[in-house]
Parts: structure tokens; sequence; C-alpha cells
């Protein structure tokens, strides 16, 4: 059955290198471990974790809306 | 004395929501496991984006992590990067097998193991991992709902018990929907609770 799924005309495959992003970034743990900057009193350490929810979220809505085929006709 | 009430009245009504989902969008073999394991696969983006938040928004984000973090300080943050990163891997995997079994009619991971790889001992392994993988899941879940009927006057393992049963019986009757229908209404609850929270962060001054 290998191969046994049809390759569809899905271009662009390439666009999903940028899921690296969010998944790099949530691991570089001695990058976000401190107080400074602050935002809104908020220390990085907090603020900087759901920043990166917000990188994934935005990443994987880049992905999925370029990969998806364009309608045709 | 109201605590108690107000969980009640709520507990019923999820209950009945429970079991009202057997009848929602009624399908015509109702008793087929395509039915009972992916709603028939008659779930829009709605429904499913609800089911995903509801699986991921348990007792396990709302009782055991903050309790953990409360207990023993940052390493509870675990939960935050693990959340993130599983995202964009599950939206790598997730559509793929998901159109996949979209289109040859598979219902759990295992078929889909099976027929990818033409191996059923695969298959065999990853239907008992998953069982095995969520014997823990449904652990921390029990805990925190027997923390919680503890923190409204009930305590012992009873009420649990008693808790336990109803949701089986409603996820037994209805299969996917129940979870569905009860995502929607847990949804709403979330809302309210961030809401509440909110307002009594602003007033009280943080």
């Amino acid at each position: 059955m290998r191969g046994g799924y049809a390759k569809r005309s899905t271009p662009r495959m390439s666009w999903r290198w940028l899921l690296v992003v969010p998944l790099v970034l949530p691991l570089l743990v001695t990058f976000y471990n401190r107080l400074e900057p602050r935002l809104w009193g908020v220390p990085f350490f907090y603020w900087a974790q759901m920043a990166c929810a917000l990188i994934a979220m935005v990443a994987i809505t880049l992905v999925f809306q370029l990969e998806k085929p364009r309608r045709r006709g | 004395m109201t605590d108690l009430w107000f969980f009640a009245v709520l507990t019923v009504a999820m209950l009945a929501l429970g079991f009202a989902a057997a009848r929602w969008r009624r399908p015509q073999r109702p008793h087929s496991l395509e039915e009972w394991g992916v709603g028939g696969r008659a779930f829009g983006n709605w429904v499913t984006w609800f089911l995903l938040g509801g699986s991921m928004y348990t007792a396990y984000t709302f009782v055991a992590v903050p309790a953990a973090t409360y207990g023993v300080g940052a390493i509870g943050f675990f939960a935050v990067p693990f959340a993130i990163i599983t995202t964009p891997l599950m939206y790598l995997i997730s559509t793929r097998v998901w159109s996949v079994s979209h289109t040859h009619g598979f219902v759990t991971s295992a078929e889909f193991a099976r027929a990818r790889f033409g191996s059923r001992g695969l298959a065999a392994l990853i239907a008992l991992t998953g069982i095995a993988a969520t014997m823990p899941y449904i652990a921390v879940q029990l805990v925190a709902l027997q923390a919680i009927l503890k923190s409204v006057g009930v305590p012992g393992e009873w009420p649990m018990l008693v808790a336990v049963v109803a949701v089986s019986l409603c996820t037994f009757r209805a299969g996917l929907r129940a979870p569905a229908l009860l995502s929607i209404a847990k949804d709403v609850l979330l809302v309210w609770l961030v809401l509440s929270m909110a307002m009594v962060v602003a007033w009280s001054g943080g």
C-alpha cells in the first residue's frame, strides 16, 4: 500500500516549513526565562509564552491559507 | 449552599444535554461504528472546532495544571509550550490522516495504520497504545473531578463514580455526538468563566 494514496495536485507544500518557528521557539527556554522586558507589568516569561501561542496561530493560519488548493473555474 | 445548588442545576442541565445528544441529527443507521465513533462524518467546521476546544480545555487544563503550577511553581508551565508545539505538529499529521480516512472510510487510527502499512500487528499495537495512553489522562480527569466535587461540598468516591457512570452512559448511547454537543455548552460556560475572572481581577486591582 506504500505510496498508494494518490499524489494529488498539491503545489507549494514548502510553505509548511513556516511551522518550524512555533515548533522551535517554545523550546528555547533559556531565551524567555527572564523577567524583562515586561509587558503591562507582566514578566517576559509569561507573556513570551502567550506570544508563542499567537505566533503558532498565525503560522498555522498562513500555512493553511497558502497551501489551500485554488478553486478552478 | 448556593454553590451546591448552582453546581447541581448545571450538572443536571449538562447531563440532560448529553442524553439528548443521541437524538441530535439522528442518522439513518444509528448503530454503525461510523455514526458512533465519528458522528457519521457529518460534523462541519464549527462543531469540529468546538469539539477540539472541548478536548483541549478539560479538567486537566482547569484543575490539574493550575494546581501543579500552584504547588511546584514554574515547572507547571510545561503545559503551555507543550500545547504550542503539539498544535503545528498535529496540523501536519491530523489533516493528512483526516483526508485519507475520509476517502477510505477509516474510523480509528488503527484502521489507518493497517491500511497504510499493511500490518495487523502494528494496527493492534496502535489500538493498545491508544487505550493505554488514554488511561492516565482519564485518571487525571477523575482526580480533578473529585477535587471539584469536594470543593462544592460533596467529598468521597461515590459522587465521582456516579458522575463517571453518567458520562459513560451518555457517551455509550450517543457516541461522539455527546461530547460534541457538550463541548458547545462547555465553551459557553468557559466564556462566562473568563469574563468573570477578568471582572474579578479588574475590580480587585489585580
